[in-house]
């Protein structure tokens, strides 16, 4: 890695990019990808391939490592300070499989369960799924939008030489920032990409028109809406979440203004941000939470990782009876 | 679209910010903006701009403002509906490949 | 006076740290417009500074004023004829940005506005509390009432319907340039007659004072009809204004046109196909909602009895938004490409002419003058017709040299100013100093810009405000 780089791009990103090109996953954490897929039965090889990505599995993660950062006073834009993370960890007497073998599962990561909600409701609507469990790669997008361009353009590069190699050619994807990457990033990147990809919430709201199922929402509940950039803006898929939502029995849909959702839906300022500007992000994340808030809703429904990472975060704070769920999750608890 | 040199990027950018008419619709859209243009979409196109044809400011400032953008692309959806569609979202994703690119090449010219 | 690190230190001591900036990208930005978007570098300001209320502004302009040291105000810096960029080395650059406090007085229909309140922000508010604002600036998201107060201008609003601005404005809050804070006007609906010197600073662009304040008469909302035309020729839509002003009908709010390959752009983008013709859009107003369409079937005859293709009233509310938003959301016009390349603004003209004179002007931006510039160049027309005035667009692609752009840039003036001269008129929307200068002396004479010179003087003996602007300097 240049030392020239270091100078100039944030310690954050660079670690990122670390990560992602040695580790392919976000934060490095060697967890296995199987992992939370293990006593699904997905095979490997299938028409549709489901893309889970680093998101929802690595969440709970973050949140840690975040925290472990702030307190060594390591994070921020650290320019002209060459940081080794892993020489920050050990200094600090912290020992990173230590820390993630204390985050358990369900209670403290509502993360991970969005997976398995994801391939629940699927099979409900009658549409089965191949995984590629520790074979997935990481998609990329952190040092995309990092700048890194010719590190991405390999990493992308051998990516899609994996997906050929097990056959994928129709790609279901959950974390909107990577489903866009693999739609529209990739092809101008790879020559003769043929992957065709379509995000969960396209797939869910087809089938439940087909199917004509009903979802029911066991109680009444006041939802509002958080459009991720990546789903709104770079996906374009903004009438198909409220669709879903509205189709489900039970929840009344909150109003937003109109110059706040949908496509001109105001950022969470989750992702990326927090490694470099934490205070900026937070403040961001305050001015998001009290637009919804303001609606008066009692639950925040959005499906990015990131967002609802950041939104639990501040919500906590204003109000700490409103509750962030992720729309899958929702979805597949609605239907039967 | 494999890497880009760097002449090229250093058109695309300016070229971009040419078509920005400085209308500044972009500036309320952005979550940044605490009320200082460089917090914004406009500040940053005119920063990077200027930075590349009158070699103003420092590469470390120009760094800060352009990572403080979150990517959110609000803006570009702003100027493609109200103004002039100049990419505002991608020039500040190609302003940074414009860095990366040029302090990956530095590392062959100094010891 | 000090360097540059002391005058910095000064202003942060005076308006507050977070409040002063003289960071180099902050100071650039503050510095430049659409007009003329290359950098002097010399001109770049040493400071930017956004003072908190009038008694910050004050330390502000005493300090500047001691110090001789030029200040250019802002409200937004969205005025594209040259007035907002810094003249003369080593200034300072006041944004009145951050006087944003907002006092409701219905019982005696008024409110009064820091000179930073959003334009958007408060058209929105007074809508929702059943007002108009009388005004509606194309750079509305992001400009500021202090701003449009101190050109006077109502942006596309037809003039004779609603009035100007300074109809609205019972009274300023202002400071001088040699810091004293003084108040004018009024807080009853009936205005003071005789000497009120609410109008020297109304429309002064900034060269007696800085408004702090706005005291502005309310106005309730009314209801309006909207109107759609297409004609095959550009004189048409000037012949059907002429006429339904000859017929005595009353003004419409709004009276709008956008020629046809200007129109392409803005109308690909809201799925609005191909258009007609040249576009006419119109939008009536009254107390009642039959007198509004009654005007409105009236001025749909007139476009009929003026060879209209088609003219229609825009029912729908979706229908009503997309017309407007394609004539309103005016730059989508610079999203048209020739070729392979993107077109980008060249040169520019608003000029108003008489109402007898509409379609000889028209005639005349396009092919009646000897500007080889401007003719070698792609024009797009559009504009505010019903209250006489009209935009000039030229556009040329993003490659075209600099020298060549600034060739035809110069001569969009000089044709602006030979419009405004040959009818005995000014521009009727962004001001008349900075670039607009020349046209100034040449439509009044010296005498009259030696009297104003002279008053400037008086008020502004260190010539500290906006700079260079009165005297057209750059501008030559």
């Amino acid at each position: 890695m240049s030392r020239f780089v270091k100078d100039v791009i944030p310690v954050g990103h660079i670690y990122i990019r670390d990560n992602v090109l040695e580790k392919d996953t976000l934060t490095g954490v060697s967890e296995s990808k199987a992992l939370w897929a293990k006593d699904l039965d997905l095979p490997k090889r299938a028409e549709y391939t489901f893309f889970a990505a680093c998101g929802y599995q690595h969440m709970k993660y973050v949140e840690a490592m975040m925290g472990a950062l702030k307190k060594a006073g390591k994070i921020g834009m650290g320019m002209g300070k060459v940081v080794g993370i892993s020489k920050v960890f050990s200094k600090l007497g912290l020992d990173i499989t230590s820390i993630t073998a204390k985050i358990t599962a369900s209670e403290d990561d509502p993360y991970t369960p969005v997976l398995t909600s994801a391939i629940s409701l699927l099979r409900k609507l009658g549409v089965d799924v191949g995984y590629l469990h520790e074979e997935e790669p990481c998609c990329g997008s952190p040092i995309y939008y990092a700048g890194f361009m010719d590190d991405y353009a390999e990493h992308a590069g051998k990516n899609y030489e994996i997906f050929q190699s097990f056959g994928v050619r129709k790609v279901i994807g959950l974390v909107p920032a990577c489903t866009a990457a693999l739609k529209n990033v990739y092809p101008g990147y790879i020559n003769g990409y043929d992957l065709e990809v379509q995000h969960l919430i396209e797939v869910v709201a087809q089938k439940l028109k087909e199917t004509g199922i009903k979802p029911q929402c066991k109680e009444r509940v006041k939802v509002v809406y958080h459009d991720p950039c990546q789903l709104s803006r770079y996906l374009e898929l903004t009438d198909e979440p409220r669709e879903l939502l509205k189709s489900i029995e039970g929840v009344e849909l909150a109003d937003l203004d109109p110059e706040q959702c949908g496509k001109w839906s105001t950022c969470c300022g989750g992702g990326g941000l927090e490694a470099t500007h934490p205070e900026l992000a937070e403040r961001i994340g305050v001015r998001r939470a009290e637009e919804l808030l303001e609606t008066g809703a009692s639950v925040i429904v959005s499906n990015c990782p990131a967002c609802e990472m950041q939104l639990a975060k501040v919500t906590k704070k204003l109000d700490p009876n409103v509750k962030v769920i992720d729309l899958v999750r929702l979805l597949d608890e609605a239907v039967e | 679209m494999s890497s880009s040199g760097l002449e090229e990027l250093e058109k695309e950018i300016t070229d971009n910010v040419q078509r920005c008419w400085k209308c500044r619709m972009c500036v309320a859209m952005c979550p940044t903006y605490e009320g200082w243009f460089t917090q914004s979409t406009a500040g940053r196109l005119m920063a990077i701009n200027l930075y590349i044809k009158h070699g103003l400011g420092s590469e470390e400032e120009l760094s800060t403002m352009l990572y403080a953008c979150t990517t959110c692309r609000r803006c570009q959806e702003r100027c493609r509906m109200l103004s002039t569609d100049c990419r505002p979202a991608d020039t500040i994703l190609k302003a940074r490949q414009y860095l990366v690119k040029r302090a990956e090449l530095r590392e062959g010219k100094e010891p | 006076m000090g360097g540059s690190k002391s005058i910095i230190g000064d202003l942060k001591r005076l308006v507050g740290r977070e409040n002063a900036s003289d960071s180099i990208f902050e100071r650039i930005s503050y510095g430049q417009d659409a007009a003329q978007p290359d950098l002097e570098p010399d001109k770049i300001p040493v400071a930017v500074v956004k003072p908190q209320s009038a008694q910050g502004v004050s330390e502000v302009l005493k300090y500047a004023n001691t110090n001789k040291i030029p200040v250019y105000i802002h409200g937004a810096g969205t005025a594209f004829k040259g007035s907002p960029k810094p003249k003369r080395p080593g200034s300072i650059l006041l944004s009145t940005q951050a006087l944003t406090s907002i006092e409701a007085h219905e019982e005696d229909m008024y409110y009064e506005l820091g000179a930073g309140v959003n334009l958007y922000e408060l058209e929105k508010l007074l809508l929702s509390r059943g007002y108009l604002l009388p005004m509606t600036i194309g750079s509305k998201f992001s400009s500021t009432i202090g701003g449009a107060v101190s050109i006077n201008t109502i942006g596309h609003m037809v003039d004779i319907c609603l009035g100007k601005i300074i109809d609205y404005v019972m009274g300023v809050e202002v400071v001088l340039p040699n810091g004293d804070i003084i108040e004018t006007g009024t807080r009853s609906i009936r205005r003071p007659a005789g000497l009120d010197y609410t109008r020297f600073f109304v429309g002064a662009e900034g060269l007696f004072g800085v408004i702090t304040k706005i005291r502005l008469r309310l106005i309730a909302d009314r209801n309006k009809a909207h109107i759609v035309g297409f004609f095959p020729e550009l004189t048409d839509i000037a012949h059907a204004f002429q006429r339904y002003y000859r017929e005595k009908l009353p003004p419409p709010l709004y009276g709008e046109v956008l020629d046809k390959v200007a129109a392409q752009a803005p109308f690909k983008l809201r799925g609005l196909g191909e258009p007609k013709g040249h576009m006419a859009l119109a939008i009536t107003i009254s107390y009642t909602q039959e007198e509004a369409d009654r005007q409105a079937n009236e001025m749909v005859r007139v476009f009929k009895g003026e060879n209209a293709i088609d003219a229609f009233v825009a029912k729908s509310k979706k229908e009503q938004r997309d017309y407007w938003d394609a004539r309103d959301n005016i730059l989508n016009i610079l999203q048209a490409s020739e070729g392979d390349e993107r077109l980008v603004m060249a040169g520019a003209l608003e000029a108003s002419v008489p109402l007898s004179h509409l379609d000889h002007a028209l005639e005349y931006i396009q092919t009646g003058h000897d500007y080889s510039a401007l003719k070698g160049a792609k024009l797009f027309i559009y504009g505010h017709i019903g209250t006489c005035d009209l935009h000039g667009m030229w556009v040329a692609p993003v490659s075209m040299p600099q020298a060549e752009r600034m060739r035809i840039a110069k001569e969009a003036i000089h044709l602006e100013g030979d419009v405004n001269i040959m009818w005995g008129c000014a521009s009727g929307e962004v001001g008349q100093t900075a670039s607009r200068m020349p046209f100034f002396k040449r439509r009044y004479g010296m005498a009259a810009h030696r009297m104003l010179m002279n008053v400037k003087r008086a008020i502004d003996p260190n010539n500290i405000l906006n700079t260079g602007n009165l005297e057209g300097e750059g501008y030559e």
